[in-house]
């Protein structure tokens, strides 16, 4: 499209030169206009409080020069002026004055919240975080201050259901969530738990901490509650059945344990996992399956060469050193029952083995390490399976064992180890 | 007419217990205005989160934060600061274990604050803004605003005002700083005060009465126990 203008008399162009003019103007004008409004309202422009006052004077139609003076004089607050409840009230008209001109920006009334809070009036605050809310649903910020709002407001539901919003967005902020809501309520840990109701990821935070707190039976019962394939796919559930087993919570620690790692239907009476070595790691976790630690001493895995029962058992091969110690390297922790009595059984098979000491089944204290007791010495019994046992009472306050495969030397010095020795079909039973 | 006055009762009961609830007082709570760098009681501190009495406050090297306590006024930490915060209604302080924070308030506030080296508070119910400042094994506090007091630890205390605008300080070592200032012209009013101090509370008295006559002094003093102590002291039973 062409446009054409025929400017071929003198009143024409002199009027389409000032239209020109004067839109050029406004156009400059509106630039500086939006220009400083904008340098204003920056938070990074250190402007005083009375040029701030001047500017909104000036700019009575701008919401964010307006809302810069609303958060100047909150800031000002009681440090700069004495007269610090006349600061609070021109914060206030400048936020109202703020509120109405952006009406659709959520920072304007956290302003107006803030204001609000700070003169007391509680209600005033509520309503005004309610509209931030809705304004901004999908911002961390705006939950996390709404629910400490509405927890100082004493509107707990409300506070709870905006740290859990929260906690959705960044779980990472849960500790701090929870203390509120612990020093809140007293430690009531049924805050916790409404707070965390139907997010897995949240409940398992609040079971760490109620764990960290001590509070073991109310941690577990929020784990159970969370869904199987969510604590199994959980990254914090091994943090939490570590926290569980160090306090000592070996037996509910190994039903979370048996039932994310085992299938729905796998009952076993057999209290050790895996006894007869057909695999040595949990595909998923590890707390409750056999742990090895390499030695310089001797070399283990399962092998194939001889087997009980099954495709597998556990080899040993002795490195021919002298002073041979095999302590903790071959081990797994088992739940118990303090003062309950139990019964192991299992097989060994040797090919040329030299030890001056016996290699022997040990059950270690969990807490103290001592050993409770051992079994018979493996002994070179020609390529037959020998059988192994013994017999324990579990130690209170103990709720787990160790049961390991130890090789310990008497003195400090004795002569080399050699040869190999297999294990299989392990079993540990209650007697009791 | 039984079932009427067990009616009654109900009502009555239900009414108070309605009573009750409706006047449980909200906790009261300061709010985490600002923080960068900065923990609540371990936890990531974060803009907006609400302060309980009790709370331990800490702020890393570059860190510093800021809370509001709505009525009773607000406290800046700067950075390396370790403060337990606490306050109820009318009262704010804490203790200050390092670093530096600015207490301010509004009139009718009461401030005490627990440092190493002893307590800072309010030397008059006005409006107050104080930065006290823990350096070099030394409480400094600088009164921008009102009149702070300032008390040594210790069974009977040293005593100090330093009105808006002065600089005081309390050393952890006070009778190092009373000797070394023995021949100031301050200090010599101050022995005068001194042997007359018994317990905190004369003290306290005293400090008073010395904000309201002698107001823009400057004052070093010691404990009782520090006094008689130190050679340069003359021993002499505490009296009223």
């Amino acid at each position: 499209m062409l446009l054409n203008f025929k400017l071929n008399n003198f009143s024409r162009k002199l009027f389409s030169l000032g239209g020109i003019s004067l839109l050029a103007g406004l156009a400059i004008w509106w630039t500086i206009h939006i220009f400083v409004i904008s340098v204003i309202s920056d938070a990074r422009t250190p402007i005083d409080q009375p040029t701030l006052l001047a500017a909104a004077a000036y700019f009575p139609h701008s919401s964010q020069v307006q809302g810069r003076l609303a958060a100047r004089l909150i800031e000002a607050g009681v440090a700069d002026n004495e007269t610090a409840e006349g600061n609070a009230e021109l914060a206030e008209q400048a936020a109202l004055r703020a509120t109405a001109l952006g009406q659709n920006n959520y920072e304007n009334y956290l302003l107006l919240t803030a204001i609000k809070e700070q003169r007391g009036d509680l209600a005033g605050a509520v309503a005004a975080m309610n509209k931030a809310l809705q304004l901004a649903p999908n911002y961390l910020d705006v939950h996390w201050r709404a629910a400490n709002l509405f927890l100082r407001a004493d509107q707990l539901n409300s506070a709870q259901k905006e740290f859990q919003a929260a906690l959705a967005l960044d779980i990472s902020r849960a500790p701090a969530a929870f203390d509120l809501l612990w020093e809140a309520t007293d430690g009531d840990w049924q805050a916790l738990k409404q707070t965390a109701q139907g997010n897995a990821t949240i409940q398992i935070a609040a079971a760490e901490y109620l764990l960290a707190k001590s509070r073991v039976t109310e941690a577990t019962q929020i784990f159970a509650q969370v869904e199987r394939t969510a604590r199994a796919q959980a990254p914090q559930t091994p943090a939490f059945l570590v926290a569980l087993i160090a306090a000592n919570q070996v037996g509910a620690a190994h039903n979370f344990w048996q039932e994310i790692t085992q299938p729905a239907d796998a009952a076993t009476i057999n209290l050790i996992w895996n006894g007869s070595f057909e695999e040595l790691q949990s595909k998923t976790l590890q707390q409750f399956a056999w742990n090895f630690t390499p030695s310089k001493f001797a070399n283990f895995g399962a092998s194939d060469e001889w087997a009980k029962s099954g495709r597998y058992a556990l080899k040993i091969a002795f490195a021919g050193q002298d002073t041979t110690r095999l302590q903790g390297n071959i081990r797994q922790l088992i739940a118990v029952q303090a003062g309950h009595k139990y019964h192991f059984e299992g097989y060994a098979l040797t090919t040329d083995l030299v030890s001056s000491e016996p290699v022997q089944i040990a059950i270690i204290r969990m807490t103290t390490g001592a050993v409770i007791t051992t079994s018979n010495p493996v002994k070179n019994a020609g390529n037959n399976w020998q059988p192994l046992a013994l017999e324990f009472t579990a130690p209170a306050p103990d709720t787990g064992v160790f049961i390991e495969i130890q090789r310990l030397p008497k003195f400090s010095f004795d002569e080399p180890t050699r040869g190999n020795v297999w294990f299989d079909d392990f079993t540990l039973r209650a007697l009791n | 007419m039984q079932n009427l006055t067990k009616m009654i009762f109900s009502v009555f009961t239900l009414g108070l217990m309605m009573m009750s609830i409706s006047a449980k007082a909200v906790r009261p709570a300061g709010e985490l205005a600002s923080a960068s760098g900065a923990t609540i009681n371990n936890s990531t501190a974060h803009s907006g989160t609400t302060i309980f009495s009790n709370s331990r406050v800490k702020t890393a090297a570059n860190g510093s934060a800021m809370i509001n306590l709505g009525l009773l006024g607000r406290v800046e930490l700067g950075p390396n600061t370790d403060l337990t915060l606490q306050f109820s209604r009318g009262v704010l302080g804490g203790t200050l274990s390092s670093g530096k924070i600015a207490i301010s308030t509004l009139s009718g506030v009461q401030v005490n604050l627990l440092t190493p080296d002893g307590s800072v508070s309010s030397a008059s119910p006005q409006a107050a803004r104080f930065v006290v400042d823990l350096a070099r094994g030394k409480t400094n506090v600088v009164a921008n605003r009102g009149a702070a007091k300032l008390l040594s630890g210790g069974r009977v205390s040293v005593i100090g005002v330093v009105n808006a605008g002065q600089v005081q300080g309390i050393s952890r070592n006070a009778v190092a700083s009373a000797a070394n200032n023995t021949t100031s012209k301050q200090d010599a009013t101050m022995s005068n005060l001194l042997r007359a101090v018994s317990n905190q509370a004369v003290a306290e008295a005293l400090a008073n009465r010395a904000s309201n006559q002698l107001g823009g002094l400057y004052y070093t003093s010691i404990t009782c126990k520090d006094f008689f102590d130190n050679p340069k002291c003359v021993k002499r039973s505490p009296t009223r």
